[in-house]
């Protein structure tokens, strides 16, 4: 156990800007996950550092590693990857860090508290049940897992286990859409009537192979042994936002996939478009496409008076009033002028209007992801997440929800894409329900 | 809730909009003013704003009305009592024109600490602007500010003293069903307040005697000294037969209402 100062600088301020260090019930209400990381925890985990290990040591494993050295509270102890290539790459970034080529023997090394899962997805249920049995706190990447299978006995290992268990749905811990959400549940801009999102890249989404037989290995998102395609690695993250911003579950998603463009021997769809619909009739319009990128990513949730584009952190009036009354007044005064202002009228309200002005949802600068990268964007909550993460490890505090919602994002991505393999709408099977959800 | 501010030093004015309250949008013009007491009073309009939207939405689970009107409860908050005593003074003093169910005022009852709709909604949207407007020019006053102007959505005006090169804030009064203006009032040291229909958005003003929605092309505006009298009122003139108009008005020799039926 080595010394250290306070807990993240990174994570305190987040907290602080949320308002959460001065008091945010609705923001609790909204982002319950947040409360395992609020200040005021156990005083056994001051001035500890949580011991890391990292499973998965490619482009997104690399990338936490950069987060964790500006993570004062926990330290990179070990490394796993079977592709000594990426090992090395990774050994380099932390030299003092022990290898290992079988996480199995990662998992029995005592000195590490909490493992950081970034390996392709058709290894995240059994690399996390095998670190939950050894006792380790788990940091995994989302999705949850391939199968809808792997999925319930993840949630009921869970479920059974003391241990904490993150997924890095890192949009839950953004601000821009803590605050966004909350400002759509507080009803300000009317009810949820739908939700839009799509993500377009035009990329292969390929990774250079040194050597044919390194294809599948290498290039695991294409196949379907490793990856689910376009729902599980891109998806995922936003019908988990559409459910939290109306709390409910879907329960029926049909859908059509095609591999339309990159007919290159891939087995996952280049291009999706899923309807979800809830109990209510609300629906989520997803679509996503590899080989145009004019409509980037969006999330908007559409309400009746507005709608919130989470990725940039603003919102639209259906009606917003330019005010131009407001703005001729304010010429006069610059100018020294007296006249009449036109500013009155009856209530201003409804109106059809072409031209939509963005309203920041945050004050100050905001980061906003194009969605291009396939590895990350800074500042889109990444570095919060693994933080709280770190921090839980040390206080074992288990953060609220967040595996629900993992659990709930990633059966309804592979429903998605079970819709669009048998060509019909599927009800949400019984059998894969959780107490979390409601219909 | 969103807001921004800007102070003008060359002009010593300070003009400060929040884009979505109560509703509406909110736009406050402080003139011959310094930064730091101008901006005293921002800070506190916008959380109290914020704290009357949060009291009295329709719309945000949060809110205690909305916690009420959906049933979830049948307390009363000091707060909430207050303002029901004020809405029933003007129920009382418009002849029930003004009513806060839109229905049947009568069948609320409350006492401290309790309340029962016997199914009626609470709607506090007629008012909500004239009891915030009203609170801000007590603020404004007791903080000594001279000159201001201050609009509510366009249809709530509250004028402090006078435009800084005029003798008064000259404002126009937009005809919503065709270009040009209905009137031009000079506000000095009162408030305006304006009712009616537009084009895309009518029947928005129930009255409660027969639960019909009023459709009529009228426009009515009333200008006194106090914010939520003339709130009440322009919605209450909305509705009142020209009869009643006369008998409502005859309490209230001070200030002033015009009907344009366009
Ligand atoms: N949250 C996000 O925004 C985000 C962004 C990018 C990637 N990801 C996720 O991160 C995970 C990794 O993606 P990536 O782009 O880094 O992939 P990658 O192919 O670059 O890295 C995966 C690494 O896992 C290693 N690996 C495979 N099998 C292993 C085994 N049995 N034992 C040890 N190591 C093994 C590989 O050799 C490789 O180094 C995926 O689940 C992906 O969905 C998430």
């Amino acid at each position: 156990m080595k010394e250290t100062q306070e807990p993240d600088l990174g994570l305190r301020r987040f907290l602080k800007g949320l308002g959460l260090l001065t008091g945010g019930a609705a923001l609790l209400s909204t982002a319950p996950w947040l409360s395992s990381c609020t200040p005021g925890e156990p005083a056994s985990t001051k001035g500890r550092k949580a011991r890391i290990a990292l499973i998965g040591c490619g482009s997104r494993g690399q990338y936490h590693l950069v987060m964790m050295r500006s993570i004062a509270h926990a330290e990179v102890v070990a490394l796993c990857d079977d592709y000594k290539v990426n090992l090395d790459a990774a050994h380099a970034m932390v030299p003092s860090a022990r290898t290992y080529t079988d996480y199995r023997k990662l998992l029995e090394d005592k000195e590490i508290d909490g493992v950081i899962i970034a390996t392709p997805l058709g290894l995240h249920a059994r690399m996390t049940l095998d670190a939950m049995a050894a006792g380790k706190h788990v940091f995994c990447e989302k999705a949850m897992a391939l199968t809808l299978d792997e999925c319930k006995s993840v949630y009921e290992a869970y479920r059974s286990s003391d241990r904490v268990l993150y997924y890095c749905m890192q949009r839950m811990f953004d601000e821009k859409y803590i605050k966004g959400i909350q400002m759509i549940r507080e009803g300000s801009l009317g009810e949820v009537v739908g939700m839009r999102c799509h993500w377009f890249r035009n990329a292969d989404w390929r990774r250079e192979v040194p050597s044919p037989e390194l294809e599948r290995r290498i290039n695991w998102r294409l196949y379907k042994e490793y990856s689910a395609g376009l729902m599980t690695e891109l998806a995922c993250h936003q019908i988990e936002v559409c459910n939290w911003a109306i709390d409910k579950m879907p329960s029926q998603i049909c859908g059509m996939g095609d591999i339309v463009y990159w007919k290159d021997g891939r087995e996952v769809y280049d291009s999706v478009n899923v309807t979800y619909r809830y109990s209510d009739g609300r629906k989520i319009c997803y679509e996503s496409l590899i080989s145009n990128k004019y409509n980037g990513m969006e999330d908007q949730i559409l309400c009746k008076d507005g709608t919130v584009d989470l990725t940039k952190g603003v919102f639209y009036l259906e009606n917003d009033n330019l005010n131009s009354g407001m703005k001729q007044l304010l010429q006069q005064i610059k100018t020294r002028t007296f006249a009449s202002i036109p500013a009155a009228g009856p209530s201003w309200r409804p109106e059809l209007q072409s031209r939509f002005t963005p309203h920041p949802v945050i004050s100050g600068k905001v980061s906003v992801n194009a969605g291009q990268s396939m590895v990350a964007a800074d500042n889109d909550g990444s570095d919060i997440i693994l933080s709280a993460f770190c921090d839980a490890c040390l206080s074992g505090r288990r953060a609220e929800n967040v595996v629900e919602e993992a659990y709930c994002a990633t059966t309804l991505c592979l429903l998605g894409n079970m819709a669009m393999e048998e060509g019909r709408t599927i009800e949400f099977p019984e059998q894969y329900k959780i107490p979390y959800m409601k219909f | 809730m969103e807001n921004s501010f800007s102070y003008i030093a060359g002009s010593r004015a300070f003009h400060g909009s929040i884009p979505l309250v109560m509703g509406t949008r909110f736009d406050m013009l402080v003139c011959d003013i310094e930064r730091r007491p101008a901006q005293d009073i921002w800070e506190n309009i916008c959380s109290n704003l914020a704290g009357m939207d949060g009291l009295l939405s329709r719309f945000s689970p949060e809110s205690e009305v909305y916690k009420i009107n959906e049933g979830l409860v049948s307390t009363l908050s000091p707060d909430l009592q207050t303002v029901l005593e004020i809405c029933s003074g003007w129920w009382l003093r418009t002849g029930g024109l003004f009513d806060i169910t839109k229905h049947d005022f009568r069948k609320l009852r409350w006492s401290a600490g309790a309340i029962d709709t016997g199914g009626e909604k609470l709607d506090f949207g007629g008012m909500g602007k004239g009891l915030a407007l009203k609170y801000i020019q007590d603020l404004m006053e007791s903080r000594g500010v001279t000159s201001a102007f201050v609009d509510f959505g366009s249809s709530s005006i509250l004028a402090m003293g006078s435009h800084p090169f005029g003798p008064c804030w000259k404002t126009s009064v937009a005809n919503p069903y065709e270009e040009g203006q209905v009137c031009e009032v000079c506000l000095k040291d009162n408030c305006l307040s304006v009712s009616g229909n537009r084009p895309s958005y009518s029947g928005h003003i129930i009255n409660p005697g027969d639960g019909t929605p009023v459709n009529s092309r009228r426009i009515v505006t009333v200008v006194g000294r106090d914010p939520l009298e003339a709130e009440v009122l322009s919605t209450a003139m909305m509705i009142a037969t020209p009869q009643e108009r006369e008998s409502i008005m005859e309490n209230f020799p001070e200030t002033e209402v015009k009907t344009y039926d366009l």
